[in-house]
Formats: structure tokens, C-alpha cells, sequence
């Protein structure tokens, strides 16, 4: 499982990405980043980790989100 | 082996007991657990009957796999018109009883009549017994297990019911287990009319598993994938309240009963904050994912939350403090009711305070205003003991409209009677043809295609949805789109039914990722553990059989097309929040009564929604009820 996680990193695969809800791009996260921007569309998001190789979403940025 | 498990006919009325073996034929046909129990419940059944009367059945199974070497076989399935809807009643939970009933040398019991007093009913090791249980009545869930357990033993594993269910509250659960509970259509509601507080099981007869050898090597093969996903590894981390994050950022739940998509401020309840309180993470038996936290709050012990319960006791009631949603959490499984039902019906009756349909006068005081914690918490107490104006929505949506009158029923967020997931599904049309089509009402997981909202490649939507039937159709990868919905409906209709059938957790199927168990899998699991070939085709073939025959029960009773719809609001409200792909949406009434077409059409129904007599010769459906078992 390790070698597996290793090989998808290397190829700059899914591991310490996240999809950005609002346009769906794949977003890198720099590891124990607490938030992101979206490249593609600008919108920014809240991180969690499930683990050191996985990151979450865990919600906007409120101060862009409320109306 | 798992094929010679018996099915037990228990008459509450007269005491008779009579148990049968399950010929090899009708598992081919029916599997078994809820694809069995509904062929049960559609041939035991008169139509018309009170669900609560003794005339219902109340049906409790095991799956085909259960307690074998198939990884999460721990599903219980309970069946029975429902008490709720007056359509299929049908709930399924996790937890360790239905392998402890195969242990004891059952699959199916089916519960006729009406016991003079409380009883409980003792499985054990091929026995079955009707005890006194008047020492039981009035007990909570957990307290009722836990007498039973020193009676009887440890080992002993309970399904049981709370004052819900002896309160006869239409929408109380059967749990065993501290949170396990078989929510949907008030299976409670059931048990509690025909005086059984619980059936406790104990059995040391093994199952025999066919290949022994490849069925632990192709267990061990399937617990690596599983464990190796993504979705495995946040559910085990924080369950599924995971989802909870991802859906009320993009607008995808609804708040305020169905007033906004999204709850503001919502930090304070997402799942993270379970680290707070929590005591770690357990699981179902024979499973790897171990999704249900314990915890303690202000010297509360229990099991959750879900998701169910952040949506039931946090953004439809308006609240956003953690602690409410673990005490609400803990409440309901202490009285035995439905979570889902009673967030939503709280919500319910929130919106018709703040629209001045319910007062003060009816309330007797209680301030039914969002965000009040304390009288969230009330209320769940008054639904359970029924008592003020919880009486009168522990009726359920369509009784307790009817009680309140005016246009009350208009703001209630229900299909068939029974209320809806706390989730938006306005900008997602194959989420709103889902529960507007299943068989036993609003629900989330009879037909919920979830992984639409995952944007997946039209490349990987194929490979998925084409196995092992090909659609004929185009998929989008665009959950606002309503092209090759209908489809995914259906697929995961089958995909879920055969999966309540082998008795496995659905979390373990194509339900939340596209990486987990689909027909193939579910083929060669039956195969190595029982010796049954069925090809991923033909289990797909029993799936929309017993699909048929939910169906069928369903339009004995009455439903029909008109009855696969929603509420107004879905077409006329446009959503308020979230993000700009999802906010002003509306449900297309013209594109989504296309997508009713389409549905019936692959089903083989007529445009009323009716099976037509070639689908029913099809699936050898043609001579029902044909009282084989």
C-alpha cells in the first residue's frame, strides 16, 4: 500500500489533493496547508487532514460565502 | 452452510410456531434478507390491512451472507407494510444481531398476529420461544438489552424497541446495539402494536462456507481495496459526518425545513469537532471501516453521530452547537425513534411556528423557534412519549397535516408520507428522481446515485453504469444535467437492492465512491461462501425482481405515478445559497416529468408506473402471489 501511495505521488496523482467544489479542478494542497485558493477559479476552501497524505475539504472560507 | 438456514413462522395470536428450510429455488429467485422479505411480506399480506393491526407481518432477516466470510455481512433487515406510508415497510441496520440469528439456524422470522401481552421472542440454536416480557415494557433501547443480556447471557445479541414503539409513534425504530438502529417506516411502530418488546438470539451453529479457502483469499483481496480507498479512510476517521462538510459548502442540504441550502456558520458542527468527545471508533461485524464514533457528553455515553443527526439536530432546526446534535443523537436511540424523521418533522414544525400555523397554544409554550437547542431536545422527548404537540407529530407528515390543517402540508418535505433526507436536491435532479420514485418514500438509500456529485469522468460513469447492463443512453458528468439520470437511478436501485439482499453494508457497495463492490463482486462472494453460482447478470436479474415486488406492494396498496413526485416546493422555490453552480435552482418540472418517462420505460412499466405483463413474465412475477415459501 505504501509503495502504491509512493508511485501515485510521483506521478502527481491523487494523494494531498483535493477537488475544489465550486469548478471541479483537482487542487494540490501544500502539506498541513489549513486552507487553499483555487487556482482555476479563485474560490478558497478550509483544510483538514485526514491523514498525512489525505486532505479534505472541510468548508469555505466564510468571509467570501456570506450574503 | 448458509443455504440451510430456516425460516420461522411465529403466530403471536396463538402461540404457534412453525419453521421451514428455505428451498434452493426461491433463494435463486429472492436471494434472501430484504429481496426475501418483501416476496414474504407481499404473500403474507392482505391488501388494505392496518399496518397497525395484527393482520400486518412483521419480517426480521438476515442476508444470504450474513455471518460469512463476505466482508460486512452484518446487515439486519426488518420488513412490513408500513405504519408511516401504507406502502413497503423496509428497514436495515448493522451491528451483530442478524449474524447471531444465523447462528442460531435462522434467516427469515416472520411475526404474525397480535401477542395478548409483552413478549419477547428467544432464538436460540434452532429453538424459538415467546416469553413474557412485562418486565421489559417501558424500558428504554439500551436498558431493555442490557436486562435481557443479564437474563440471558453476554453473548446474547437484541433487536428491541423504546417507548417509541411502544407509543406506537409512526415513525419508531428496532435497534440493537447502542446506535444501530432500523429506522425508516416505523418498524417500531410495528413490533410495539403486536406487544413484542424484542427478539433476542443466541446460537453456536456453525456456517458452513462452500470454498472456505477462496472465499478468504477473495475476502482478504476485497478488504485490501476497500481499506486502500479514499472514502475508507475518511469514514473511518470521522464517519459519516464527513459528508457533511462537502455537501453544506456547495448548497447541497437543506436548512431552516426547506427554506436555504446551506447552513451559515457551520463550523462549529462539522465532523472534526467529534474529536472533542470522541472515544475512538467501533464496528459491524466482519468490518474494516469501523465508521461509528463513541462518545461523552456531560456524562452521556453513546454511539454517532451520523450525518443523519448534524442535519436532524443541527442545520434543520437552525442549531450549529456540537453538543445538541450528541444529545439529540443520544435521545433518539434511548426512545427508540427514527432520527431522520423526527429532525425532519421538528423542522417541520418550526417553519409553520415561525408562520404563525402553529402557536404558542398548540405548543404548550415551547418556543419552536431555529436554533433553539433546548427546545429541540423537548421536543424529541414529547414525539417519543407523545406527549402536547409532540403527539401530534409522532403521526408522521400526512396525519399530523391533517391534525394541524390550514396549508400546513404544504411546507412538509415528504414523498409517500415519509420525510426526506436533510438534503437539498433541487440542483441535483437524479438525487430528486431518487427519492421521488422509491418504494418506501423520501429516501436516500434505496436509489440514491451519490457518487453523480463526485463530477466523475463520463469514461469511469460508463464503466460503472454499463456493468453488467448496458445503458443505451449518454451520461453527463454534470449533477445539475438530467441526461442519463434515470439510468443511475435504476442502477443503483439494483445495486442496492442486492446488496440488502446478501445481508452486506452498503457503505461497502457503489454507494459513496465508485471503487467499492458492484455485481461482480457480489457474484463471486456468493459463490465461494455458498456454493450458488450467479452470474453478476443474474444477480442483477433477482435485484429487479424483488425491486418489482416492492413495486407491486406498492400499487396493491394504492400508489401509483401520481405518488412519484415531490412537494411543490422543489419547482417552484429556488434554492438561496451556496455556490454559484447551485444557487437560484429549481427542479425543471417538464425535463423531470421526461425523466419519470424514461424511468418507467426502463423498468418495463407502463406510463402509470405500473410493471407490464411482459416485465412481470420476464421476471417470473406473472403469478403473484404464488406462496411458495
Amino acid at each position: 500500500m505504501a509503495k502504491k501511495s509512493a508511485k501515485k505521488e510521483q506521478g502527481g496523482g491523487r494523494i494531498g489533493r483535493v477537488r475544489c467544489l465550486n469548478c471541479f479542478e483537482r487542487v494540490k494542497v501544500p502539506p498541513r496547508a489549513d486552507k487553499i485558493t483555487c487556482p482555476s477559479c479563485g474560490w478558497e476552501w478550509r483544510i483538514s487532514w485526514v491523514n498525512p497524505n489525505l486532505a479534505k475539504v472541510r468548508g469555505p472560507m466564510w468571509d467570501r460565502m456570506r450574503f | 452452510m448458509a443455504l440451510n438456514r430456516r425460516i420461522a413462522y411465529i403466530n403471536l395470536s396463538t402461540g404457534e410456531i412453525e419453521t421451514k428450510p428455505i428451498p434452493v429455488e426461491v433463494r435463486k429467485k429472492f436471494i434472501g434478507g430484504r429481496g426475501l422479505d418483501m416476496y414474504l411480506l407481499y404473500n403474507h399480506t392482505e391488501p388494505g390491512i392496518d399496518p397497525l393491526g395484527p393482520d400486518n407481518v412483521a419480517i426480521v432477516s438476515a442476508g444470504l451472507l450474513t455471518a460469512t466470510l463476505a466482508s460486512a455481512s452484518a446487515r439486519t433487515h426488518v420488513g412490513a407494510k408500513s405504519p408511516l406510508t401504507g406502502a413497503v415497510g423496509s428497514a436495515n441496520m448493522g451491528g451483530f444481531f442478524a449474524p447471531e440469528l444465523t447462528w442460531a439456524g435462522f434467516h427469515h422470522l416472520v411475526l404474525k398476529g397480535k401477542a395478548e401481552e409483552p413478549v419477547y421472542v428467544w432464538v436460540s440454536d434452532g429453538e424459538i420461544e415467546i416469553r413474557d416480557a412485562a418486565h421489559l415494557w417501558g424500558l428504554s433501547t439500551r436498558e431493555t438489552q442490557d436486562t435481557l443480556k443479564q437474563e440471558l447471557g453476554e453473548e446474547v445479541q437484541v433487536l428491541c424497541i423504546g417507548p417509541g414503539g411502544e407509543n406506537l409513534v409512526r415513525f419508531a425504530n428496532v435497534m440493537s446495539g447502542m446506535k444501530n438502529a432500523g429506522g425508516r417506516t416505523g418498524m417500531g411502530a410495528v413490533l410495539g402494536s403486536k406487544n413484542v418488546k424484542a427478539i433476542a438470539a443466541r446460537g453456536t451453529m456453525d456456517v458452513e462456507i462452500r470454498y472456505p479457502e477462496e472465499a478468504l483469499e477473495y475476502d482478504h483481496e476485497v478488504m485490501r481495496h476497500i481499506a486502500d480507498t479514499k472514502f475508507a479512510q475518511i469514514m473511518g476517521k470521522y464517519g459519516t459526518m464527513f459528508i457533511q462538510s462537502v455537501t453544506n459548502s456547495t448548497g447541497l442540504v437543506r436548512t431552516q425545513n426547506f427554506q436555504h441550502n446551506q447552513l451559515l456558520d457551520a463550523e462549529p458542527i462539522e465532523c472534526e469537532h467529534i474529536e472533542e468527545y470522541g472515544l475512538g471508533t467501533v464496528g459491524c461485524f466482519g468490518c474494516i471501516i469501523h465508521c461509528r464514533h463513541r462518545y461523552v457528553v456531560d456524562g452521556i455515553f453513546d454511539e454517532g453521530p451520523e450525518y443523519t443527526a448534524q442535519g436532524a439536530f443541527g442545520w434543520e432546526v437552525g442549531c450549529n452547537n456540537f453538543e445538541t446534535i450528541l444529545k439529540g443523537n443520544h435521545l433518539v436511540n434511548h426512545y427508540g425513534i427514527d432520527i431522520l424523521e423526527t429532525g425532519s418533522m421538528m423542522a417541520w414544525a418550526m417553519e409553520l411556528y415561525e408562520k404563525g400555523i402553529l402557536t404558542n397554544k398548540d405548543t404548550g409554550g415551547l418556543k419552536l423557534e431555529w436554533g433553539n437547542d433546548e427546545a429541540v431536545l423537548e421536543l424529541i422527548r414529547q414525539i417519543a412519549l407523545r406527549e402536547g404537540i409532540g403527539d401530534v407529530l409522532a403521526e408522521g407528515p400526512l396525519r399530523a397535516a391533517a391534525k394541524i390543517g390550514k396549508d400546513s402540508l404544504d411546507y412538509n418535505i415528504h414523498v409517500k408520507g415519509m420525510s426526506n433526507l436533510h438534503s437539498d436536491e433541487r440542483p441535483t435532479p437524479a438525487l430528486a428522481l431518487g427519492i421521488a420514485t422509491s418504494t418506501r418514500g423520501a429516501d436516500h438509500l434505496r436509489s440514491r446515485p451519490a457518487i453523480d456529485l463526485y463530477h466523475l469522468p463520463v469514461p469511469v460513469l460508463e464503466k460503472v453504469y454499463n456493468n453488467p447492463v448496458k445503458y443505451e443512453g449518454k451520461f453527463t458528468s454534470d449533477y445539475r444535467d438530467y441526461e442519463g439520470k434515470a439510468w443511475q437511478v435504476l442502477w443503483q436501485e439494483m445495486m442496492y437492492m442486492a446488496i440488502d439482499c446478501v445481508g452486506v453494508c452498503k457503505f461497502h457497495s457503489i454507494f459513496l465512491s465508485p471503487n467499492l463492490l458492484n455485481f461482480d463482486n457480489i457474484s463471486k462472494f456468493i459463490y465461494f461462501n455458498t456454493g450458488l453460482e450467479m452470474s453478476p447478470r443474474d444477480v442483477w436479474e433477482v435485484a429487479e425482481r424483488c425491486y418489482n415486488v416492492e413495486r407491486l406492494f406498492n400499487i396493491r396498496e394504492g400508489f401509483g405515478r401520481k405518488d412519484d413526485t415531490l412537494v411543490d416546493r422543489y419547482f417552484d422555490e429556488p434554492t438561496t445559497r451556496g455556490l454559484d453552480i447551485v444557487r437560484g435552482k429549481t427542479i425543471d418540472r417538464e425535463k423531470f416529468t421526461e425523466m419519470i418517462d424514461e424511468y418507467y420505460q426502463l423498468h418495463g412499466w407502463d406510463e402509470n408506473g405500473v410493471p407490464t405483463p411482459e416485465t412481470l413474465e420476464r421476471l417470473g412475477l406473472d403469478k403473484e402471489p404464488s406462496r411458495m415459501l
